[in-house]
This record gives structure tokens, C-alpha cells and sequence, in this order.
């Protein structure tokens, strides 16, 4: 039975109807052949050495988790002990983690099996994943067409074939965007429930390790892993770890019964025609499954792009000043700069890309003496609205429906140097960016294509915390498709 | 929130603040975003927030709810020592270090 998901992969592993080590060598052979530029490190030895290893556990009948023997790729923002990690960007080119991250463990404690890392926007920031110094990834389903950002390569390993699942990042979408273009699902979970050590930092109140995968119970296999407390990470909630698989392969579509589904028909209003036309055919297979469809306001979430833009670059402004070229990291020559002073203002010059570089100065503006109040301190109380309204609407409803994007994957630059329109580019993430800001989990689903040929879907943003029972209405509505 | 004068004065000064050079090529597009978005930021103007407090982390709340609930103080944990990175994997990431010490540029001007 040829399968390219992880659970039904995971029963044939382990009846030993295929192995781990063949697994990997396609795996392999895919990345070497794919044009997409997913990869910025492959870790072929260590690969095959860990697909070894889970063999050698399976031949013993020892099954540790669902992800034993499973390739998959790492969002280069994951720090992995002794791998090369860059965060895609200059300022971490050669940089070689002496200590392993947290999600890194966990996926090693499970015995998957590491493919490499995969490109992003430098530093997370980016809904292209164009911002890089490693080249563009594209579309695995379209080479003309983008494949997302930030998590542009663990959207396009998975989709080209190669990783059966990767971990990206969600701080403003940054999973759920490139699981809509390529045609995955995209969990991002609620903020606290993923350890975030070892996640280098961009927006620490936003920031969600994120899997991508091709199935909910995939990432229903990856979330229980994931989800362990960690008391390295002083931000996680000490919940327990998601037992989320056995329920959801007990599960019927008729779970998606007497379920509230708000709406709020203006985010769907503003959205292509292609897309509204899917998203509207989306609302009616819900309720044909017997949810309850409920009209829904979201009155403040306009106000979510310019609050997520002071709050995340100020946040960011903070993080990235550890990249001085001091400790680690990208250093000017002595003859570029001869002291102290000029060593950190010429490092971080000449190792940051450019929207780095904006972002960092907006942040610091929004931060500064004179400004803070009338910025930073705004978007935060604008930010309390936005969460009020989410609270408010969770009183009628259990879920709430919403667009990833108002357009489907965006075609690649045309590389004629021309200025982006950089309000227009962050409104890219403007039905994603609420989720992140109130802390919310909220599941990419695909669903329906455009007149393109490439996919599109939706998103349910759950309840906080209540990330299993979200990963379960969205596998009730997969089980309703098929 | 006031109208602010973004020019190529104020994005030098916050230029220097977060500590990254901008040459005179670079000032000119730098100065175009910060005003074309700190002017879209002016939206956030007319939202009224008398009565609302900031909103800063969304475990802000939840945590306090959870260690009363589990009646443990998950902030802290007992005071014991765990291994640790030695000095020599911790400096061998350095661009520039010697006899285990971090290399850097002249802090003091010779006289």
C-alpha cells in the first residue's frame, strides 16, 4: 500500500512492510532532485544514521512514538546542537549551535528522522519567503508561484515530496500562509503549549513552533510529541501533553453536529473572488455536516496589521540586538571597523537584510524615549480589544471560520527592483496576525482551488488552550471530504 | 497620537539607537517606509482605550490561573545544579577569541 502520511506510514514501519532507512533515501533522492530550494541544510548521514536507529527499535517491536522512523525538515529558526542553523540570514551564516532546542529533542527523543533545515524569511520576518540570502523557495505545485512565508520551506519539503512533516514557526501566520498556497495543513498552536526554548526569538509574545503536514492526524501525531511542558520555556502553560491520536482516529464526521462555526462575512467580503467563491462552498459542506453557521463581529481586528507591526518589530528590535557580532555570529573586519561602536553598527549592517533592518527601526522608533506611549503602549491596549473581541465571541460560538488570505499564492517578483508597497505586503497578513496576537491555536485547512489550478482553503481559530478539540473538528471535516 | 515629523534626522537618530549603520543610499528608502507606515499606524489613533489596559502576553493571566489551580509554583524550581555548557563550546562560536576569552575591539581610546 503506498502511503506519504505519517500515521498509516507509521503502521507499515512498524509491521515492517517497509523501513525507515528506504524511507530516508528517497526522501533524499527527492531533495537532490526538487528545484524548489527548500533546503538550506541537508543532514544526509545523520539521517540515514537515525533511520538506522529506528529500524534497529521497530525489529525489537519498540515503538516510542508515532513519529519513529519518519523523515522530516526543522525551520531553519530551530537551534539543533552541532547542526548549522542560520535563521536564514547573513548574521548566522556559519553559526554551529553548541546545545539543542527543545522541539529539536523532542523530535530526536521520538526517533524521527532529520532531513535538514529548511529556508524562511530571514529571522521569521516575511510572507514570501523572498527575504533571504539563501534565494527564494517556490511553489512545489507551480514554479512561477511562491510557496509562502515564513515557513516557505517547510511548506515546500513537505509539498515536493520530500519530508513527510516539517516544524515551521507562526508569529503572524508564518505557517498557515504557506500551508494555504501549497495545499497542507497548518496547525499553529495556542501560545504556551510548545516549548519555545531553542526557537530563535522574533515576536516573543506571538511566536508558535508550528507543524505542517499533510493530514490532521499527522499533525495530531506531531502535536502530541510537541506539546510536552518544558521548564526551560517560563511562557509555556503547564498543561499535559495532547493525547489527541487514538480519539481522533475514533472519530466520526457526525462529531461536526450541533458545533457553533462563527463568521464574520466581512473578512470573507474582502477576499479575491476565486477565493470567497471556495471559501462560501466551504461554509455550506459545514453545514451540511450539521454545524450551526452564526454571524459573528470582529469590529477591532481592522486594526490588526498596524497593532502587530508595533508590537512584533518592537519586540523584534529587542531580540535581534544580540546579533553584534560579538559572542557569535557575523563580525565586520577590524578594517571596517575600529572600535566597539563601529564593530556593532557595520556587523549588523552589512548581516541584515533589509526588512530586517525596517522592522528593527520601526521597533526601536515605536520604543524610544518621547514615543513609547503613543506607540508601543497603544498597540498593546488596541491589542486588549482584540482579544475582548475574540472572548466575545467565543460566547456564541465554539469555533470561529476565517480566510488564511483574501488572495491564493502570490506569483514570484519580477526581480525589477521595483519598491514594494510595504503596507500592502503586511495586509497579506491581516486574517492571521489576530490569531497570534490573542494567543489563539488556529488550524490551516485545504480546501477547493482557484482558476489557477492552486489550492486554497481556510482557517478555524479554537478556543485557548483547547488545541485537541480544534485538531478534532478539523479531522471530522477531512473525514467529511473523503 | 501625534503627527511626527519622519525625516532623515530622526532615522539616523533611530538608526543609532539600534546600534546599525545606514549610508546615505539606504537613508532615503528607510526614511520613505518609516513615514509611509507610521502613518498607516495613525489609525490606531481613533481607537478609544480609556478604560482598557495593555495587553502584553497571552499567558499573562493564565499562568496565575493555572498555579493556583494546580496549587504549584511553576516558576520556580529546586536549586540544583545541572551540567552545563563548558566555556570552550561556548566560545568556539566567537569570530575572534583567545586563552577562552571573548576578542573584541578597542573600548577605550588611547591617549
Amino acid at each position: 500500500m503506498k502511503t506519504n502520511d505519517i500515521y498509516h506510514t507509521h503502521l507499515l514501519l512498524k509491521q515492517k512492510k517497509i523501513s525507515s532507512v528506504e524511507l530516508t533515501k528517497l526522501a533524499l533522492q527527492n531533495i537532490a532532485t526538487s528545484n524548489n530550494n527548500s533546503f538550506i541544510t541537508t543532514t544526509e548521514h545523520l539521517a540515514l544514521k537515525q533511520a538506522l536507529k529506528a529500524d534497529h527499535s521497530f525489529a525489537k517491536n519498540e515503538t516510542c512514538s508515532f513519529l519513529q522512523g519518519i523523515p522530516y525538515s526543522l525551520k531553519d529558526l530551530f537551534i539543533t546542537k552541532n547542526i548549522r542553523t542560520t535563521a536564514g540570514s547573513r548574521a548566522l551564516l556559519n553559526y554551529i549551535p553548541s546545545y539543542q532546542g527543545t522541539v529539536a529533542a523532542l523530535l530526536e527523543h521520538a526517533q524521527g528522522v532529520l532531513l535538514g533545515k529548511v529556508g524562511c524569511d530571514e529571522f521569521g520576518m516575511g510572507s514570501t519567503n523572498e527575504n533571504t540570502p539563501f534565494g527564494t523557495v517556490t511553489n512545489p505545485l507551480q514554479a512561477e508561484y511562491l510557496a509562502g512565508g515564513s515557513s516557505g520551506g517547510s511548506a515546500a519539503s513537505v509539498a515536493e515530496g520530500s519530508a513527510f512533516f516539517s516544524i515551521g514557526t507562526d508569529t503572524g501566520g508564518s505557517i498557515r500562509l504557506p500551508a494555504n498556497f501549497c495545499g497542507l495543513y497548518g496547525l499553529k498552536p495556542s501560545y504556551g503549549r510548545i516549548s519555545r526554548y531553542g526557537q530563535i526569538a522574533y515576536g516573543s509574545s506571538l511566536d508558535q513552533a508550528s507543524p505542517i503536514a499533510k493530514s490532521t492526524l499527522d499533525l495530531a501525531c506531531i502535536f502530541q510529541e510537541l506539546s510536552r511542558y518544558d521548564h526551560k520555556d517560563s511562557s509555556m502553560v503547564p498543561l499535559p501533553a495532547a493525547n489527541i491520536v487514538e480519539p481522533m482516529v475514533q472519530l466520526k464526521s457526525s462529531y461536526l453536529k450541533g458545533k457553533k462555526l462563527g463568521v464574520d462575512e466581512s473578512f470573507i467580503n474582502a477576499c479575491e473572488p476565486d477565493v470567497q467563491k471556495v471559501l462560501h462552498q466551504a461554509i455550506a459542506e459545514f453545514s451540511k455536516q450539521g454545524c450551526d453557521i452564526k454571524k459573528i463581529n470582529l469590529p477591532h481586528l481592522k486594526y490588526s496589521v498596524a497593532v502587530y507591526y508595533l508590537i512584533a518589530t518592537s519586540e523584534a528590535s529587542t531580540n535581534l540586538a544580540r546579533y553584534d557580532g560579538i559572542h557569535y555570529g557575523f563580525r565586520a573586519d577590524p578594517h571596517l571597523a575600529f572600535d566597539l561602536e563601529e564593530t556593532y553598527q557595520v556587523s549588523r549592517a552589512l548581516s541584515l537584510g533589509d526588512e530586517v533592518k525596517k522592522r528593527i527601526l520601526l521597533g526601536t522608533f515605536a520604543l524610544s524615549s518621547g514615543y513609547a506611549d503613543e506607540f508601543f503602549t497603544k498597540a498593546a491596549k488596541v491589542r486588549q480589544l482584540i482579544v475582548d473581541d475574540f472572548s466575545h465571541a467565543f460566547q456564541a460560538v465554539d469555533y470561529i471560520f476565517s480566510p488564511v488570505c483574501a488572495t491564493s499564492a502570490l506569483k514570484k517578483s519580477q526581480g525589477n527592483n521595483e519598491p514594494v508597497d510595504a503596507i500592502k505586503m503586511y495586509m497579506n497578513d491581516l486574517y492571521t496576525i489576530p490569531v497570534n496576537l490573542a494567543g489563539l491555536p488556529s488550524l490551516a485547512i485545504p480546501f477547493g482551488k482557484v482558476s489557477s489550478g492552486l489550492p486554497t482553503g481556510f482557517q478555524i481559530i479554537g478556543q485557548q488552550f483547547r488545541d485537541e478539540d480544534l485538531l478534532l473538528l478539523g479531522h471530522a471535516f477531512e473525514l467529511a471530504q473523503k | 497620537m501625534s503627527k511626527i515629523k519622519v525625516d532623515e534626522k530622526l532615522v539616523k537618530h533611530i538608526a543609532q539607537l539600534a546600534r546599525i549603520k545606514v549610508d546615505d543610499a539606504e537613508i532615503s528608502n528607510l526614511t520613505t517606509y518609516m513615514e509611509k507606515v507610521l502613518s498607516y499606524m495613525e489609525l490606531l489613533q481613533g481607537v478609544d482605550t480609556t478604560h482598557t489596559a495593555p495587553f502584553f502576553s497571552p499567558v499573562q493571566h493564565q499562568q496565575k490561573i493555572f498555579q493556583q489551580y494546580l496549587q504549584q509554583d511553576f516558576n520556580t524550581h529546586p536549586d540544583i545544579i545541572h551540567a552545563s555548557l563548558s566555556a570552550f563550546e561556548v566560545i568556539k562560536n566567537a569570530p575572534l577569541h583567545e586563552e577562552g576569552q571573548f576578542k573584541i575591539q578597542a573600548v577605550i581610546e588611547e591617549q
